[in-house]
């Protein structure tokens, strides 16, 4: 009897263990509690201004939400890691996800279509954000809304003023026209270095990693001509001589400094953050960057940020007239296998009408610009002109003086790919040190692409 | 019924071997009972964590498109020649060196105890600060050995990490300072273990210096070092650390290893089954090295 009772134990102890160990966790309360995974902001007020806004969509709801901030290079992974396995969160809102994230799923119909959200404020939205929310889905054989834009950035130039006038020039002298503007820094580097200071006038990033390099090129490209690249039904214009004339003047104007000795030749090899690095070390005298971060970053060193660092809109074009804008439209989704997709929905409705979309942005010190531009007009705060950084970024992104367009890969997700393996970066590299010549490696990139292309047939609509 | 069976050694002879006990080796009742409550929770844990993780990982790069892409791309034959490269030049370097430092830090005195301690240091720290450091080190414009050449000599150093060929030997010294101290430690306990009495008796037959190391020191050690070869070069394999974190795969993804590749295709590509597919072209090396390995430990003629 006893050693029945000691057989008992045992064997709910070993089933208890086991079943401890296999038994997934109980599922959350459904329709009650929405996760979100969060890109990690730069400053604490912006993450604090997400949890705000959600406590006010709890509040009014009376849902709960389990938010998770991730940090920026990390999330990608993570939610790579979800799609992968299907343990997906609700809503995901990565930085880097229009350009890693959202084309390639949505063509593999693993995304929610979020046309109802996005028609909710459909009136707000400007072209570029709306052209760049909608996506081929491969199943279902239709484009449509999969990405809820939120944000927007583009590339403007960070320059080092007290360097400039070191050099023996005044700001005014910098040239207004493309290939005179980027020429006027070598002169400074020059100068600086006839006084023996260890110092490069181009800040570019020419590597095969992160966004910098590649918003630096295919901006070049736009600048020279080549927006055509990929047109918004999806095709692509790989043959067009016109567009293989830009791709090569854009690979010669960013590789011919770097062999000269006016880029770092460290350049070659850098992340995001080290273009900032090096201009805070003030060791360039410019660089190209997709936010105004660099100068927001200083915001707390006064004399920095409202007499020394300057930002400028990007010059006219070689054509001589404004260069079209590439705008990164920063886009919230759901992918599919979310538990609480209406909650996610009724979330994301709430947290892009104007006024809250707005709070949130502003805490981000004007790194991002609003994809609505009623935000812009209603709130003086986006255009201060007291402000020396914020109303120059944010007005070359609206639309109004400046001609903007979305990234290519809104329009065929195989520009995605193109931007994953770097196919730009590795041509500059072959330049830079593989010795080709920029028509030799603008031909094996256009190749690549039209390879990766074949994997993505979008048809005619 | 005969009750055991026999076992050839090595050197001929015959040794009774007991008979294969049953699994469950006689457990009977609670006995059983408890052996299984204790097992269980062993086996939901190793089912859970290594058999479900490799399962999902080979499914994942089951795919033969996988391959194809994988093939496709101009980087994984680089990879390849970069991963050869690495586990050849940097794993038997690293190995010889500790060899002979070993026999260093055999001499008496206090003054080699003390360097030992510092010379182990490296292996002692973690490694992604290290390897962090190193990169910073080794930047062309702002690191410390280029920011001392320009004040010395107001020029600018080598490109360390900006052309493929040095910044491949950037990671590769890198690596070999990091795992150095370890295998010196594993080889100065096996020198440790070699009888006195060997060198005393080869003393007398005139093996001093060069000729005691070739003809005592290395024939003893001789297995311990192919042991330690094949474990580092398994270990090597998969290391993601030093690439990932000295060079990032630059420039131009030229120095990718196959353990960094993985990682970029699955996660920057946004790929998990060519990441993956990255990952399961290392075993045609891998299994036969493991298989090479477990002979060598199961040899009946051991060493050291």
């Amino acid at each position: 009897m006893r050693s029945w009772h000691r057989r008992g134990l045992v064997a709910a102890f070993g089933l208890g263990a086991a079943m401890a160990l296999t038994l997934p966790i109980p599922a959350r309360a459904a329709g009650k509690t929405v996760v979100i995974w969060w890109n990690q902001g730069f400053y604490q007020a912006e993450d604090q201004a997400m949890k705000d806004s959600v406590a006010a969509w709890e509040k009014a709801t009376g849902n709960k939400v389990e938010l998770t901030f991730s940090n920026g290079s990390d999330l990608p992974a993570k939610v790579v890691a979800a799609l992968t396995t299907g343990e997906v969160p609700d809503i995901v809102y990565a930085d880097t996800g229009d350009f890693l994230l959202i084309p390639q799923n949505a063509w593999n119909d693993k995304l929610v279509d979020v046309s109802d959200v996005v028609d909710s404020q459909k009136s707000e939205y400007n072209k570029a954000a709306l052209e760049a929310g909608r996506y081929y889905d491969n199943v279902t054989h239709k484009r449509s809304y999969y990405g809820v834009p939120l944000k927007e950035q583009a590339l403007h130039v960070e320059v080092w003023k007290p360097l400039v006038e070191e050099a023996g020039y005044k700001m005014s002298d910098i040239p207004k026209q493309w290939d005179k503007y980027f020429d006027f820094f070598e002169d400074v580097q020059k100068k600086l270095r006839a006084k023996g200071k260890r110092i490069y006038g181009l800040g570019y990033s020419l590597a095969t990693k992160d966004s910098d390099s590649t918003y630096l090129f295919n901006q070049f490209l736009v600048a020279y001509g080549g927006g055509g690249i990929v047109t918004p039904d999806g095709k692509l214009h790989a043959d067009d001589p016109k567009v293989r004339e830009a791709a090569i003047k854009a690979l010669d104007k960013l590789t011919k400094p770097y062999k000269e000795g006016f880029v770092p030749p460290g350049a070659i090899n850098w992340g995001d953050p080290d273009n900032n690095n090096a201009f805070y070390a003030r060791q360039i005298v410019m660089t190209p960057n997709a936010t105004i971060s660099i100068a927001v970053a200083q915001m707390e060193k006064t004399e920095q940020y409202m007499h020394e660092i300057v930002t400028q809109q990007l010059p006219l074009g070689p054509d001589g007239k404004p260069v079209t804008s590439l705008v990164a439209v920063k886009q919230a989704f759901i992918p599919k296998g979310a538990k609480n997709v209406e909650g996610a929905k009724d979330f994301l409705k709430s947290f892009i009408q104007p006024k809250n979309l707005d709070n949130y942005l502003k805490q981000a010190r004007g790194r991002w610009t609003p994809v609505m531009p009623s935000i812009v007009k209603s709130d003086p705060y986006w255009l201060d002109p007291s402000d020396p950084h914020r109303h120059v970024s944010v007005s070359q992104q609206i639309g109004d003086n400046v001609p903007i367009m979305p990234w290519f890969m809104s329009f065929n997700p195989a520009y995605a790919d193109v931007n994953a393996e770097q196919i730009w970066g590795k041509a500059e590299a072959n330049v830079m040190t593989g010795g080709m010549t920029p028509e030799k490696a603008v031909d094996i990139a256009l190749g690549q692409i039209k390879a990766d292309f074949a994997k993505y047939p979008v048809p005619t609509e | 019924m005969a009750s055991t069976s026999t076992l050839t050694t090595a050197t001929g002879a015959k040794r009774a071997r007991p008979r294969r006990a049953s699994w469950y080796a006689g457990l009977l009742g609670s006995d059983f009972a408890w052996g299984l409550a204790f097992v269980l929770p062993y086996l939901a844990v190793f089912l859970l964590f290594v058999i479900y993780p490799v399962a999902y990982g080979l499914w994942l790069g089951s795919d033969p498109r996988s391959y194809t892409k994988l093939f496709a791309d101009p980087i994984y034959i680089e990879t390849i020649i970069n991963t050869v490269i690495y586990l050849a030049v940097g794993v038997n370097v690293k190995l010889f060196l500790a060899l002979l430092l070993s026999g260093f830090f055999m001499r008496p005195g206090w003054w080699t105890k003390t360097l030992l301690l510092v010379f182990i240091l490296p292996w002692a720290v973690p490694a992604i600060p290290t390897f962090i450091s190193w990169h910073w080190m080794l930047n062309g414009q702002w690191g410390l050995i280029n920011n001392a050449i320009w004040d010395l000599f107001q020029t600018d150093g080598p490109p360390w990490l900006d052309v493929a060929h040095l910044a491949m030997g950037s990671v590769i010294v890198a690596y070999i300072w990091k795992w150095l101290p370890f295998w010196t430690v594993i080889f100065l306990a096996g020198r440790m273990a070699i009888p006195k009495e060997l060198y005393e008796a080869g003393a007398v037959d005139g093996a001093t210096g060069f000729r005691r190391f070739v003809h005592i020191t290395f024939p003893l050690m001789a297995n311990l070092y192919i042991v330690c070869t094949l474990l580092s070069t398994i270990w090597t394999l998969g290391d993601f650390n030093t690439v990932h974190f000295v060079s990032g795969g630059g420039p131009a993804l030229q120095t990718h290893v196959l353990a960094t590749l993985g990682i970029r295709d699955a996660f920057e590509l946004a790929d998990p089954n060519m990441g993956m597919a990255a990952v399961i072209t290392a075993l045609p090396l891998l299994i036969p090295l493991v298989i090479f390995l477990m002979r060598k430990l199961s040899t009946s003629e051991v060493h050291l």
